[in-house]
């Protein structure tokens, strides 16, 4: 009697839930896992990350209603028992038993055992903390320090031009003064006019000094340029990864595919070019070289004299 | 006691059909969170390639980074050798009579270029510096040369090539082994060696680098009496940049490895959207998760 009785509830429970028993843990769980783990390799810390995807890189922590989880525990409780607490059931009794669906039994097995989680059940343990350095700010990082440590290196050495170019034209002008100042008529005035000249080299020995040293602006910049593309790269990449894991957790999607679309033909573009300018200088520079090459006749008139030089020692 | 029995065994008689055939049709990964995938599947696809793609332009980057990186630390290399050059004319030259190189001084300072006699012609064409070579073709030229070395001279290219063996981890025997060496390794020039070769022990402390390298072979050349390579000598600021320089690209490496975690969960997440379930294996993306986990600070600002 009393065996027939647990058959019966057995039997009972199973009709009820739709063999929620028999189904395996919610396999949801993993890709949402690994999205959520995805856009923290890509962002940061997603506790920190800001809703607009333009703004990552930069902390939200000051304003939690610009955070990408920043929802008030309301809202959060909301769309998450949309998620955890109605629709699982509801997609098991579609598929298995419709009737279940229909007489609505999943709700009461729910509202017994059906556990909320928290989207920080999801987080990535790593991802969160403040010593992780992720894709987009690794990039950002290059960029800003390959523009920043220019700054030092190019100081040091327009100063030392500078000096030492200064140094150059003092001590010749000191020496063309003391030759102006036993001369005279005619060589005084062409020495005046000279020491003019290098008074006025002397005035613009910085500006040249800027100009010799302004070439490793233009190639810190060329790789600045690389970082930054590959960081607004990885902002779109966040964005669709942000599509993938919304839609795993029932939200609303950030970017259109037409939107990541022209985005990607964007960088596509901006690579295209910066590659292009870099190929241009160093085309330019090989030609610079090659330029630089003694003339034909040179080569010539050098092998000529060593024969000379040959004959005259026998 | 019969009565309640048989309505129980009924009962359950009755429901089996109904337990059977809800029970029959669930399979062991049924998604209960979403039940279609359509709107992202095609996202899944554009993540997957916008991620291979990045990855395609991140190895196509860092090529150009390393000429990049190349051409400064010659820039600066340059601009160093004219501070050089112009504090030697200070101190030797006050009234610009013996300037050593008077092109370059004039081309430094704007000087303006005095009148040249046809000797001092012919002798600024012939002390024009050799077309310039790569690090390859400079020691496939010491091969041609080498016939006419003294005994000491040999002596000094056999230690020489022990010595880069030693530097570089390898056995040269000939010239030529040092050239194939620089040509496998891309060092087009002596700004590449300077800026892009180091090697490190176990520990990951530098053993050697492109500066020893060069400045091996420039003392060697004094002894082999040949010219030295092309190349100034690294100075305060360029040392350092080619050290900051160095430990930027060693970081790479960490930037590679989440490119190609991210590469991974996305291909997983893809299948996974076209809802082809058997395909997908999540330890693999658990592991690319654990993976990353170690990535933690290795990329430091």
């Amino acid at each position: 009697m009393r065996t027939a009785r647990v058959g019966a509830l057995i039997a009972m429970a199973l009709v009820t839930t739709g063999c929620s028993f028999f189904v395996a843990p919610n396999v949801a769980t993993a890709p949402l896992r690994a999205s959520l783990a995805a856009e923290a390799l890509y962002g940061g810390p997603l506790q920190q990350q800001p809703k607009e995807l333009a703004r990552l890189g930069r902390s939200c922590s000051g304003k939690p209603e610009d955070c990408r989880f920043g929802d008030g525990r309301t809202q959060q409780a909301v769309n998450l028992g949309a998620v955890t607490l109605l629709e699982p059931s509801k997609g098991g009794a579609t598929l298995r038993a419709p009737w279940i669906k229909w007489t609505q039994l999943y709700r009461l097995w729910d509202s017994v055992f059906a556990s909320e989680h928290s989207v920080q059940d999801y987080f990535w343990a790593a991802g969160e903390s403040e010593n992780y350095t992720p894709l987009f700010i690794a990039y950002q990082n290059f960029a800003e320090v390959a523009r920043a440590e220019l700054g030092l290196d190019r100081d040091r050495l327009r100063a030392e031009l500078f000096k030492q170019g200064r140094e150059v034209l003092i001590r010749r002008i000191r020496a063309l003064r003391t030759r102006w100042q036993a001369a005279a008529g005619s060589d005084k005035s062409a020495l005046e006019r000279e020491i003019r000249d290098h008074l006025e080299l002397l005035a613009a020995t910085e500006q040249r000094a800027e100009e010799r040293v302004r070439k490793l602006d233009v190639l810190a910049e060329e790789e600045a340029a690389l970082y930054t593309t590959m960081a607004d790269a990885t902002r779109v990449l966040d964005g669709l990864q942000r599509n993938i894991s919304n839609h795993l957790l029932g939200q609303d999607l950030v970017l259109t595919a037409e939107e990541a679309k022209e985005l990607g033909e964007a960088t596509t573009e901006r690579f295209k070019r910066i590659r292009e300018s870099i190929d241009a200088a160093r085309m330019a520079e090989l030609e610079a070289q090659k330029k630089a090459q003694p003339p034909e006749w040179a080569e010539r008139l050098e092998s000529i004299l060593q024969r000379l030089r040959g004959t005259g020692g026998k | 006691m019969v009565g309640p029995f048989l309505f129980w065994r009924s009962a359950l008689v009755g429901l089996l059909p109904f337990t059977v055939v809800a029970c029959a049709t669930s399979t062991p990964t049924v998604p209960l969170v979403i039940q279609s995938h359509a709107p992202v599947k095609a996202t899944a696809t554009q993540l997957r390639v916008g991620v291979l793609q990045a990855v395609r332009n991140w190895a196509d980057a860092k090529a150009r980074i390393e000429d990049v990186h190349s051409r400064r630390i010659a820039e600066m290399l340059s601009i160093e050798a004219d501070i050089a050059f112009l504090e030697a004319v200070s101190k030797i030259d006050p009234d610009g009579a013996s300037a050593p190189d008077p092109g370059r001084l004039a081309a430094l300072l704007k000087l303006r270029p005095g009148t040249t006699s046809f000797e001092e012609e012919v002798d600024k064409a012939l002390t024009l510096a050799p077309p310039p070579r790569s690090s390859a073709e400079y020691f496939e030229a010491i091969k041609e040369i080498k016939a006419g070395f003294t005994e000491a001279q040999q002596d000094s290219l056999s230690k020489l090539l022990v010595d880069l063996g030693n530097l570089v981890g390898r056995s040269f025997v000939i010239e030529d082994d040092v050239a194939k060496w620089l040509r496998e390794q891309k060092y087009d020039n002596w700004s590449d060696v300077v800026t892009l070769f180091v090697r490190r022990d176990g520990s990951g402390r530098v053993v050697a680098d492109g500066a020893t390298v060069v400045a091996t072979i420039r003392n060697a050349a004094a002894d082999l009496k040949i010219d030295p390579p092309d190349q100034p000598e690294l100075r305060r600021v360029s040392a350092r940049a080619v050290s900051r320089l160095r430990h930027r690209r060693e970081q790479f490496a960490t930037v590679d490895r989440l490119g190609s975690h991210l590469l991974t969960i996305a291909r997983d997440l893809e299948t996974y959207l076209q809802n082809d379930f058997e395909a997908i294996h999540w330890t693999e993306v658990g592991q690319a998760i654990g993976k990353a986990e170690a990535l933690s600070s290795e990329i430091s600002k």
